[in-house]
């Protein structure tokens, strides 16, 4: 910077238009490769090795991922997270000697995102068990199973039962949450694109179908009766089985998700909510909250997470 | 609808997502601050190299949408490279940060340019060093051009921060989702109690928006002042007396 101001003018009065451009283009590209280098290497320090449950039992504490979904997880009036699933991990949690339990409420869609880059070590929301999401992630056995329902317009005036509903009448919509396994459901039935609302987030697709801008909004049953109880205008459908791309009825049930090179704690937290399955620690926790009954977590009992694979 | 104001704990909730809303704020603000200086004053540069990179920067920042460069800092690069997130604040910070020093840098710059060139000459011709020249004749001036877009911008850089709720941070955007998802679960969930929740949330970031007006215009006039009490009337302006006590 010997000469700021001769430098900055001669840069306004460069003669050669072709040859200021030709300047200019290597200066960009010497520019992008010189921040990309320096970006690469303040990334590449850093990275401790050490087995993830060894970590956690050694500081006794660990931040699990909770969606922002009632009745599954959600901060409660006193602040503190609440919902089924965070509860029956901070059982299991505690008998493997991790008695601190730190809990990042972020939307639904994130949660996979957020495991993998280390925001928190363990999805404690109830994720449905599917060989898309086991491709990148592990999960735990489930803990407990459902249905998926719609809301709809109080009356249902469209006749909206489940997914095939859309496929059949190309003038419904359906809003569904980015990330969640509606969206799967929605493709298998063969719902086009231009039929289908995918929202950011859990709450957007239950205010959609409140202001009446699509015709159903999918979720999982216990979310859809949540819902509906708390807005007015709109009422639940039927609870339904989804099925597949194969026209075969899936079972939704979900699971803790941890990071794929995780195993140890995942088999670590595996062995304990087996134990509390089979205890009945698990169907006291999620039958405390309205809209599971024993036999949703009965028929969870009865599965393992190889039960969802294997299709 | 009962009232137009929530729960003392959901305003508890709101605080401190505001809370976490400042202190990205500042983080970025410090860091696009300095960025900004920085990669400004190196855009006009006589070396070449240097001049290359400032502007490689500024486009790369101020082309990449910032959400896209949120996700990559925050979620992509811990991803790829197994490094962890140490503190999803900082790297959130650091992405807003980055893309404030981009335009950032393009005000500086820009307000560098505006002071007339016979500042610089005058101050060759005094003899000061070109750090000396940068730190005591063309800064100080081009300051008066720089705060006002720069208030603007941090003012940006608050609602931009709304952003970081998609990356997993408790801001204040996700506070209030938390507490929607405590309307539903107390089965209090209408249209109207939706309206009334994000009023109060746009009600904080306009306070935080205005608190940010109010510093920067305080730096202006203070700034103005010292500008003003600097200038020494010429002789021309001395033939009338003053009577109002208004200076011309």
């Amino acid at each position: 910077m010997h000469d700021l101001y001769g430098d900055a003018y001669a840069m306004d009065s460069r003669p050669n238009e072709e040859g200021n451009m030709r300047t200019s283009r290597t200066k960009w590209i010497r520019g992008v490769v010189a921040f990309a280098s320096i970006a690469l290497v303040a990334s590449a320090c850093g990275g401790g090795e050490g087995s993830t449950l060894e970590e956690l039992q050694e500081s006794g504490s660990i931040t699990i991922g909770i969606a922002n979904e009632v009745p599954y997880g959600y901060v409660g009036d006193d602040g503190e997270v609440t919902g089924f699933a965070p509860d029956v991990a901070r059982a299991v949690l505690a008998e493997l000697e991790i008695t601190e339990v730190e809990a990042d409420v972020v939307e639904f869609g994130e949660l996979i995102g957020g495991l993998l880059a280390g925001q928190f070590d363990l999805i404690a929301a109830g994720m449905y068990i599917n060989p898309e999401r086991a491709a990148q992630i592990n999960f735990s056995d489930p803990d407990y199973c459902t249905t998926e329902s719609f809301a709809v317009a109080a009356g249902n005036p469209n006749g909206i039962v489940d997914y095939q509903s859309f496929a059949d009448n190309p003038d419904l919509t359906l809003a569904v949450a980015s990330g969640t396994v509606e969206v799967g459901y929605a493709e298998d039935a063969g719902i086009p694109d231009s039929q289908l609302e995918v929202l950011a987030d859990i709450d957007g697709i239950f205010a959609a179908i409140e202001a009446g801008e699509v015709d159903a909004a999918a979720g999982t049953s216990a979310t859809v009766d949540t819902q509906v109880a708390a807005r007015s205008g709109i009422e639940a459908v039927e609870p339904f089985f989804p099925k597949d791309a194969e026209g075969n009825e899936t079972l939704p049930c979900g699971g803790y998700g941890f990071r794929l090179d995780d195993t140890e704690f995942r088999d670590a937290f595996n062995d304990q909510l087996n134990a509390f399955r089979s205890d009945g620690t698990t169907t006291d926790i999620i039958t405390a909250y309205e809209g599971f009954t024993d036999a949703d977590v009965e028929l969870a009992n009865s599965l393992t997470v190889e039960d969802f694979l294997d299709e | 609808m009962d009232a137009w104001l929530l729960d003392p704990g959901q305003y508890e909730l709101l605080l401190e997502g505001a809370l976490i809303t400042i202190q990205i704020l500042v983080y970025s603000f410090l860091l696009g601050i300095v960025l900004s200086l920085l990669v400004g004053v190196a855009r006009l540069s006589e070396r070449e190299w240097v001049r290359g990179i400032a502007f490689g920067y500024v486009e790369l920042t101020r082309g990449i949408s910032s959400i896209v460069l949120l996700f990559i800092i925050a979620i992509a690069i811990p991803i790829l490279f197994d490094v962890g997130q140490s503190s999803l604040i900082a790297l959130a910070s650091i992405a807003l940060g980055l893309n404030m020093g981009g335009y950032g840098a393009e005000i500086v710059r820009g307000s560098i340019q505006a002071i007339p060139r016979g500042q610089t000459e005058a101050s060759i011709a005094l003899n000061l060093t070109p750090t000396q020249r940068l730190r005591y004749i063309i800064l100080p001036q081009a300051m008066r051009i720089i705060l006002p877009p720069m208030g603007n911008l941090t003012i940006e850089i608050l609602k931009g921060t709304a952003l970081v709720s998609l990356v997993g941070v408790t801001d204040l955007l996700q506070q209030t989702r938390n507490v929607r998802q405590q309307q539903i679960a107390a089965g209090a969930a209408s249209t109207a109690d939706l309206a009334i929740l994000y009023l109060n949330t746009l009600l904080i970031y306009f306070v935080l928006a205005q608190v940010i007006n109010a510093t920067f215009r305080y730096f202006e006039r203070r700034l103005e002042r010292r500008y003003q009490a600097r200038y020494e009337p010429l002789p021309s302006d001395l033939v009338a007396p003053h009577v109002g006590g208004t200076a011309s």
